[in-house]
């Protein structure tokens, strides 16, 4: 075999130059030797390094240099490959191997190239580039260096011979005038082709690497016996005679893409089965996996590491290179490209629907107008029905009876729509004795909870709901809802209910479960922190009726209640509470001291101020009751905060502000003077701003204290002073609120109502990627794939920015779906794996280790070889699915021609394993050859697949005896 | 240099009522100083705009009453600040010991896990001392903060507290940026990674 092969399907409208101008290559000369100078790969001396451990080829990094070199105007890259040292553990070798002679006549190359522990290395196509370089596969090289066409070039690649032996005449000229040992390629033909010739030249050795690929495979290079005998004729070894015999390593591949029985899919939860059973269970948990089979194709790799020829026979009549035999199994597992997976299906679809210009109207119409009437419920109505002393039986009522008839006629059944219900709003629930899925009592107080490890590896800073709480729930259920119920009529549909039920709660004092207590956590999603003020106003507004329940039962009670009393019934607006103790308190301090006329009389006293005296009396000082705090969600912050910023940061603005902040300034003085008859500015500032009132050191000749307010209290004009010159004594409960409970709720409730199904979808959209994440996170953890919780993290953590600078655009969104995908196709295919190898529980570390490997390695040994219990079951499943295609061929082939299948298919029913996809051999020997005395290495690499054989040779001469 | 405004930046000045918040902003902003500042009721905000390693970055910066009562009122503008700083008055020992509270204060309400957060000691003018330099810097420490000393009225230490914060919420990751803006922060850090070095050590500051 010679280069003349090459000359196979030549294109026609190559590029030509002339190569031939002595100047031109001269230069071209000249430069490659400044790069391998520049390269320092011109040392002769170098140690000859120990041999590669097994693996090692692929699995240290690669390093590459690149320059560019031009043969008179057509422009090549010159490339240096090289492994790096770095995960070797060991220093580098010190002693000099080349102390020896026999050393000194080795060149680093061909001994690599004769060493079998990297033989087949797996190799990675990432963008039609390979991984390592297939240079380093066909000749176990762990340096070259390769010179191609530069993509820049006018001709994508070179085919004339003539051009090419001049490149390599200049290469041996080149490297002979360094004395660089590392061998040198160029590639020929159209890149695909992986088409190299190259040489190697040093100490008194040349050698010539060489390739042939043909489409057609010869009939005498099918199998081992007649490679052999290419081999050795291209050395000039006569066949039979005496010398070395040639040392093989063979690897056949197998192809199963037929699952069988051993096929794997996880499916939805459905629904309609469960039919009115749904269990707390399937509602509040995301579905996960692959929905249809992950992996595609299986290939099984029997290795046959090293045997000399005579060791086993492989021929058109009989082959010893039976699997079974083989001494190394090694799997490949090829995987379907996106395959489908139920969790990421179930967040693009809520991406969609947050992409949706449908509105509710589309899909309620009819039934929302039947609802109710007008939502706007008066506060009597809600006074007298919070009357009512059994709330679960008024709740049970709510969407229990008078909406059953109705509800039937939405878009998700009654019987489907019942069970979600009672899942978002457990206490609702009064058909069973126990609720059925209560809210965990953690929400509210995370701190006192450890996080799980789940938890923790995607960190806690998502602009989310508490786990498992209603809104959480929501999300999930949602995502049900739109997968199996209904799709985004189903959605509108649950998102009414949900806004009814919080409506009927309103209406009804009954608070929101599942819910953390308190002010809106500005840290969780803006549906939360709505549902949060909507229970702080019921909170209130209850607060408020049970003190009016209370005091109106306490004057009932005694006839001959008092003026004062029966003056505090009348107070329209009761906002803050007062306990009857409180009352009764003021009320006997009161008579006790009758000093007050019945205009001043003091009102709105929360306790003693210490012993703290009035400045101009001899009344105690008292802490007024005051006006609760505001609760606001973020929206509302930010329109504040907006309202402030556009006043302008001048003093004006300034000025301005500082009034709009007064109101509760205000309403404080206004209490204090009420509770504190007669009391002066600094009488309040003593209590309200201590460090404002300078105390005297010497209290005064009659025993009272003395001082004065600080000098910023004193600056005239200052909002202190002029609040306290306009202040009038209004205790809290008559001063105007200043937190509106229910025109807040009503906001929130209509805020709600008027959501579209695309809005509802934004409002969950961040519950329902973190309860994604999660729900990623516990299937990625029992598996062993490092990368895969660090890929996770990195996930979380661009999902959790995305949400805390509020981004908008959906698209955003569906880029860390997409990673929520793959990381979920992964453990798909990582299930499907153990499926199919090995089933069962409890996995050891290095079974997980191998499955995950499949996923990520190109290929990986199957532990224990074929005679482990993976390698059993591996050659079951290629028996189960050779029944198949036997089965069906004869099913074809019955009605055809029987005599002709009768024979093929006796001769296949022994066998498991299908032809071979692929057969590679690696024949090396240490021979004497054709126009050499000195015994010198030579290889053949051998690929015979699908597209053809190519072979790829090399074959070495002395120099020195030439 | 560039004069299109690279980010706008919230920052947050909190501390016991009369440590000098308002002054410190007041110095900062307008270069003024007034001894008898009115004091603040709910919170009150300037705006600037500073050049740093030929970026212009705009902060907004919002003082907040000190005042107990005031208080339910502003954490609420807490919301999105990135950079927080925590004044106490070196001659009240008092306002040092509640700095305690005011972390407290801004773990629960700010939204930003890593906002950056700067410890300032300030009328180091007075003589009255009553909280040592190495006190405030083992503050600093134990809480993973930036720190300095001031005095509003004498100007000591006012520009670098601010500038300094800024640098450090300029360097942190996802701090300030928005996707788009990663290239700019690279682009950003650079350029100034070395007089980053620099401004942080003549400024004495700590972290
Ligand atoms: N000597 C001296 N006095 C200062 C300094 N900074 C502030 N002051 C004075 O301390 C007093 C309080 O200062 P403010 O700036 O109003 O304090 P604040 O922290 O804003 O107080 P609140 O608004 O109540 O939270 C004022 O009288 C200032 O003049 C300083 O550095 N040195
Ligand atoms: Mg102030």
């Amino acid at each position: 075999m010679s280069s003349s092969t090459i000359q196979e399907d030549l294109d026609e409208d190559v590029y030509h130059c002339d190569f031939t101008t002595a100047s031109e290559w001269e230069i071209f000369i000249a430069r490659l030797e400044e790069i391998i100078h520049e390269w320092k790969l011109s040392s002769s001396n170098a140690n000859l390094l120990k041999p590669l451990k097994p693996g090692q080829l692929s699995s240290r990094n690669w390093v590459s240099k690149c320059e560019n070199i031009m043969f008179a105007d057509f422009q090549f890259s010159i490339t240096r490959y090289s492994l790096t040292n770095e995960d070797d553990g060991e220093t580098p070798e010190s002693e000099n191997l080349r102390d020896n002679d026999d050393e000194n006549v080795k060149l680093q190359a061909l001994e690599d190239m004769m060493h079998i522990d990297n033989d087949f290395i797996p190799v990675v196509y990432n963008d039609n580039i390979s991984h390592p370089h297939v240079l380093a596969r066909l000749y176990s090289l762990r340096e070259f260096i390769v010179i191609n066409p530069s993509s820049s070039a006018v001709a994508k690649y070179i085919a004339e011979e003539s051009k090419i032996k001049i490149l390599l005449s200049s290469i041996c000229i080149a490297i002979n005038n360094c004395s660089c040992e590392v061998p040198v390629f160029i590639q020929a033909l159209e890149p695909w082709r992986n088409f190299h010739l190259g040489l190697c030249e040093g100490r008194g050795i040349r050698a010539e690497f060489e390739m042939v690929h043909l489409k057609k495979v010869p009939q005498d290079c099918k199998h081992l016996t007649g490679l052999l005998n290419v081999f050795k004729s291209r050395l000039g070894m006569m066949s039979g005679s005496e010398g070395e015999p040639v040392r093989v390593s063979a690897k056949f591949s197998y192809s199963l893409t037929d699952w069988t029985s051993y096929s794997w899919s996880q499916e939805p939860p459905n629904f309609e089965l469960l039919q009115g059973e749904i269990g707390v269970e399937e509602l509040g948990t995301l579905p996960f996996g692959a929905s249809m089979e992950p992996v595609s194709e299986l290939i099984l790799h029997a290795v046959w590491p090293e045997f000399l020829e005579t060791a086993l026979v492989d021929s058109q009549a009989y082959s010893d290179l039976e699997p079974q035999r083989a001494t190394n199994w090694f799997l490949s597992a090829r995987m379907v490209d996106e395959p489908a997976c139920l969790l990421s299906e179930y967040m693009f679809e809520i991406l969609e629907l947050c992409r949706s210009q449908h509105s509710m109207h589309e899909f309620l119409g009819d039934f929302m107008q039947q609802d109710s009437g007008p939502p706007l419920t008066t506060p009597f109505d809600v006074l007298t029905e919070s009357k009512v002393p059994n709330i679960g039986k008024v709740i049970g009522q709510s969407f229990g009876h008078s909406r059953r008839d109705r509800s039937s006629r939405g878009p998700i059944s009654n019987d489907m729509l019942m069970p979600i219900l009672y899942f978002l709003f457990p206490d609702a629930d009064n058909s069973q004795d126990s609720v059925r899925s209560p809210y965990p009592e953690t929400i509210g107080n995370a701190m006192n909870r450890e996080p799980n490890m789940a938890e923790s590896t995607i960190g806690n800073g998502f602009k989310s709901a508490p786990i498992d709480g209603l809104v959480w729930r929501l999300a999930v259920v949602m995502a049900h809802a739109v997968h199996t119920l209904g799709g985004t009529k189903a959605a509108a549909h649950l998102w009414y209910e949900f806004c009814q039920e919080l409506r009927f709660r309103w209406n009804n004092g009954i608070k929101i479960p599942g819910v953390a207590p308190g002010f809106p956590d500005l840290k969780m999603c803006l549906l939360n922190q709505k549902l949060q003020m909507l229970n702080c106003c019921i909170e209130r507004r209850n607060a408020v009726t049970n003190a009016a329940l209370a005091s109106a039962k306490a004057s009932g009670n005694s006839d001959e209640s008092e003026e004062e009393e029966e003056e505090e019934e009348d107070d329209e607006f009761y906002d803050c509470a007062m306990s009857e103790e409180d009352v009764a308190k003021q009320t006997t301090v009161e008579k006790s001291k009758p000093i007050h006329s019945l205009w001043n009389r003091p009102v709105g006293r929360l306790c003693r101020h210490g012993n703290l005296k009035l400045l101009n009396s001899d009344e105690f000082l008292y802490i007024p009751i005051t006006q609760e705090a505001t609760p606001k969600t973020e929206d509302q912050i930010d329109e504040d905060a907006e309202v402030l910023l556009n006043l302008g940061s001048d003093i004006q603005g300034s000025e301005l502000r500082t009034q709009l902040m007064s109101a509760s300034l205000l309403s404080d003085i206004e209490s204090f003077k009420a509770a504190n008859p007669g009391a002066v500015l600094e009488d309040f500032i003593r209590w309200y701003s201590p460090r404002d009132w300078i105390e005297d050191k010497e209290p005064g000749e009659d025993g009272s204290v003395k001082g004065t307010l600080s000098s910023r209290m004193q600056i005239p004009g200052n909002p202190w002073l002029e609040i306290w010159s306009v202040a009038k004594p209004v205790p809290a409960r008559r001063q105007n609120r200043l937190f509106d409970y229910t025109r807040e709720a009503e906001k929130v409730l209509h805020r709600l109502d008027l959501s579209q199904p695309s809005d509802a979808a934004r409002l969950l959209l961040c519950p329902l990627l973190h309860a994604s994440l999660l729900r990623l996170v516990q299937q990625a953890l029992p598996i062993e794939m490092p990368g895969l919780i660090s890929a996770i993290k990195h996930i979380s953590s661009k999902a959790e920015t995305l949400f805390r600078v509020c981004e908008k655009d959906i698209n955003r969104y569906a880029e860390i779906c997409k990673e929520v995908a793959h990381a979920e196709a992964m453990i798909g295919q990582v299930a499907s794996l153990e499926h199919k190898l090995c089933p069962g529980t409890g996995q050891t570390w290095q079974m997980k280790k191998f499955l995950s490997d499949l996923v990520v390695e190109p290929e990986v040994a199957v532990p224990g070889g074929p005679h482990s219990d993976i390698g059993k079951r591996i050659k079951s499943m290629f028996a189960e699915a050779r029944r198949v295609v036997l089965m069906t061929n004869e099913a074809d082939q019955d009605s055809s021609d029987g005599e002709k299948s009768k024979s093929k298919s006796s001769g296949l029913h022994g066998a498991i394993f299908p032809k071979p996809t692929e057969k590679e051999f690696i024949l090396r020997v240490r021979a004497a050859c054709q126009n050499s005395f000195l015994v010198m290495p030579h290889r053949l690499t051998v690929q015979l697949g699908p597209n053809g054989i190519s072979m790829a040779g090399c074959f070495s001469q002395d120099t020195t005896f030439q | 240099m560039d004069d299109s405004v690279l980010t706008t930046l919230k920052i947050l000045i909190i501390g016991e009522s009369g440590v000098g918040k308002s002054s410190l902003l007041m110095r900062f902003v307008d270069n003024e100083f007034n001894a008898d500042q009115a004091i603040t009721i709910g919170v009150d905000f300037k705006c600037k705009k500073i050049s740093l390693n030929g970026n212009t970055i705009k902060l907004a910066i919002w003082d907040t009453a000190g005042q107990e009562r005031f208080r339910t009122l502003t954490p609420s503008y807490y919301r999105d600040a990135q950079g927080a700083i925590l004044v106490y008055d070196v001659t009240k020992k008092e306002s040092f010991t509640k700095l305690e509270t005011w972390l407290n204060e801004l773990e629960t309400y700010s939204t930003k896990s890593n906002i950056v957060k700067m410890v300032v000691g300030n009328k180091i003018d007075m003589e009255n001392r009553e909280v040592s330099r190495d006190d405030g810097m083992k503050f600093a420490r134990r809480h993973a903060t930036l720190f300095i000393e001031s005095s509003a009225k004498t100007t000591d230490g006012v520009q670098c507290a601010f500038e300094e914060l800024v640098q450090k919420i300029i360097q942190t990751p996802g701090l300030w940026e928005t996707q788009e803006e990663t290239s700019k922060r690279a682009a950003f850090r650079a350029s100034s990674d070395d007089d980053a070095q620099q401004s942080s050590y003549c400024c004495g500051g700590y972290f």
